[in-house]
């Protein structure tokens, strides 16, 4: 049965129809030319928050002469890595908790603890500690990411269903047959949800850093920016975090539809 | 295509099993006891269905045989003594739901040694064999429950096992699908003569599958009686239920089993 769309109803609501992605896009617009009217219109504003122009033709000047690159790759390398070995230490510390009774009990306060604590504190320590480089910024990532990737892996561990385990030992299946066709892909749906919430806090980790003390990245360029009162420059960077965690956020969306595909739901 | 009778096929013997759980309490470790000497044999070919009231640890003996919980004492035999695989089918399907149809089979198969090759080739046959060529290539999420449970019993006759568990493998379906898939599986049976060790709580279902009925007392569970089935075959999953004898039978199951614990207290 098909619908007429287009007979006594908006064209917003035909539109929504026609595309939700559409849509999305359209409202970046809509946000967008606001934004450029306020700035152009009402005193004050881009001295605020600078505006869309401003931005689109610092960004141009940014990647021209370089400053872009500069600062967008050492961003990038602190929270790609911080992501990373954060799943790396959260994954091995779930194992670790969800096969060992002992070590469960030993180390629950202490991750409680750990997770309890707002990690950005620890950005100003760990800049003390392991220099202004790259290095503080990625284990202030891994401090932030690594608790929730533990936390997942624990309960996917948990959750693996009994009769799986089962049916495969009753095929005589070894420990790695077991751990390749039961386990590995038990986790996976746990450890991607981990990996797009992390991608938000490894980024977050990698800026808390750059505030406190760097001498490259994006939110050293935050912070260099609003000294000298340059808000375009600060918004920019922000931009340019906002577009850096979508990328990455899509780029786990697409290897969750590989990897998911026998999800009903994941097939689209 | 289907795996050649062998005239030698194993038996099953089970003697003086005892299987006893480590319970874990806030003190101490305790154990209790599940399943309490249980002796019993079936032949090459024969259909033995457990019945018995809820806890009286059926499956538990059924895994045990199976091998996935450790015996506290006594011996489990399969027949020829070299082929201890067991074919399991769960209550539940127990397929790999990142696996396809086929895939399920496939790693069945490579578990039992084959190659990738044979492995596939055979699991596209099994799948023929069970009416489900076309779905080997689908996702256990895409089928129903029907065809989920055939996937699972042509996996768990893809090697050809010694002996075919299976725990309450039909009580997750619906009553209609339930007729359809353990008519199939009867159909099945009468081709390749398999020896299968099943367990109900379901009497009708017992006693119209079954060569012999043995019946488990509360836990920890014996063995309190065995009633041999005489109905002939070739059975109907449904239809046997009307043949004359059954409900003589049904009755003497019913009455053999254990009052159950609300009675008795």
């Amino acid at each position: 049965m098909k619908r007429d769309t287009s007979s006594g109803q908006g064209i917003t609501d035909y539109l929504l129809r026609l595309s939700p992605r559409l849509a999305s896009w359209m409202l970046a617009l809509v946000l967008i030319v606001i934004w450029q009217i306020a700035a152009d219109t009402v005193p004050g504003i881009v001295s605020l928050a600078s505006s869309p122009l401003l931005v689109a033709d610092r960004l141009m000047t940014m990647a021209e002469n370089g400053e872009l690159w500069r600062n967008l790759l050492p961003t990038l390398e602190e929270t790609v890595g911080g992501l990373f070995l954060g799943l790396m230490v959260g994954i091995c510390g779930g194992v670790l908790m969800a096969r060992s009774r002992f070590a469960a009990t030993v180390l629950d306060p202490y991750v409680i603890g750990i997770n309890g604590l707002p990690r950005v504190a620890l950005g100003p320590f760990f800049v003390v500690w392991f220099g202004i480089g790259i290095l503080s910024k990625v284990l202030l990532a891994v401090s932030i990411v690594f608790v929730v990737v533990l936390f997942n892996t624990r309960e996917g561990i948990e959750s693996i269903d009994r009769d799986l385990v089962d049916a495969l030992r009753s095929m005589r299946a070894s420990r790695w047959q077991m751990l390749r066709h039961v386990v590995i892909p038990s986790l996976i749906p746990w450890l991607l949800a981990a990996t797009k919430i992390g991608i938000g806090l490894a980024l977050t980790g990698a800026v808390v850093g750059e505030l406190v003390g760097a001498s490259a990245g994006l939110g050293w360029y935050i912070t260099n920016s609003l000294n000298v009162i340059d808000m375009t420059g600060a918004v920019t960077a922000l931009l340019v975090m906002a577009i850096v965690a979508m990328v990455m956020y899509y780029g786990v969306l697409l290897i969750e539809r590989r990897l998911l595909a026998w999800r009903p739901q994941a097939r689209m | 295509m289907m795996p050649a009778l062998d005239a030698s096929r194993s038996s099953l013997a089970v003697k003086n099993v005892s299987v006893r759980y480590p319970q874990r309490s806030t003190q101490r470790v305790s154990e209790v006891p599940a399943v309490s000497d249980v002796s019993f044999s079936v032949a090459a070919g024969e259909f033995v269905a457990i019945v018995g009231p809820s806890g009286c640890g059926k499956s538990t003996l059924l895994k045990a045989i199976a091998g996935l919980v450790p015996l506290t004492s006594g011996s489990i035999a399969f027949g020829s003594g070299l082929e201890t695989r067991v074919g399991f089918v769960f209550q539940t399907d127990a397929l790999l739901p990142w696996s396809t149809a086929s895939g399920n089979i496939e790693l069945a198969l490579r578990l039992a040694g084959a190659s990738a090759a044979t492995a596939r080739n055979r699991a596209r046959a099994l799948l023929a064999h069970v009416g489900l060529q076309n779905a080997a290539g689908l996702f256990p999420g895409q089928l129903s429950g029907g065809m989920r449970k055939r996937v699972a019993i042509a996996r768990a006759l893809a090697y050809d096992p010694a002996v075919f568990l299976m725990d309450e493998s039909f009580s997750a379906l619906d009553a209609q699908t339930r007729i359809h898939v353990g008519n199939f599986f009867l159909s099945l049976l009468a081709e390749s003569q398999q020896t299968v060790v099943f367990v109900t709580h379901d009497i009708e279902e017992a006693v119209v599958l079954a060569d012999r009925v043995l019946v488990m007392s509360h836990g920890p569970g014996r063995i309190e009686c065995e009633i041999v089935v005489p109905l002939p075959r070739p059975r109907d999953y449904h239809a046997s239920r009307f043949v004359a004898g059954f409900d003589d039978l049904q009755r003497r199951v019913w009455t053999a089993l254990p009052a159950t614990r609300e009675m008795e207290q």
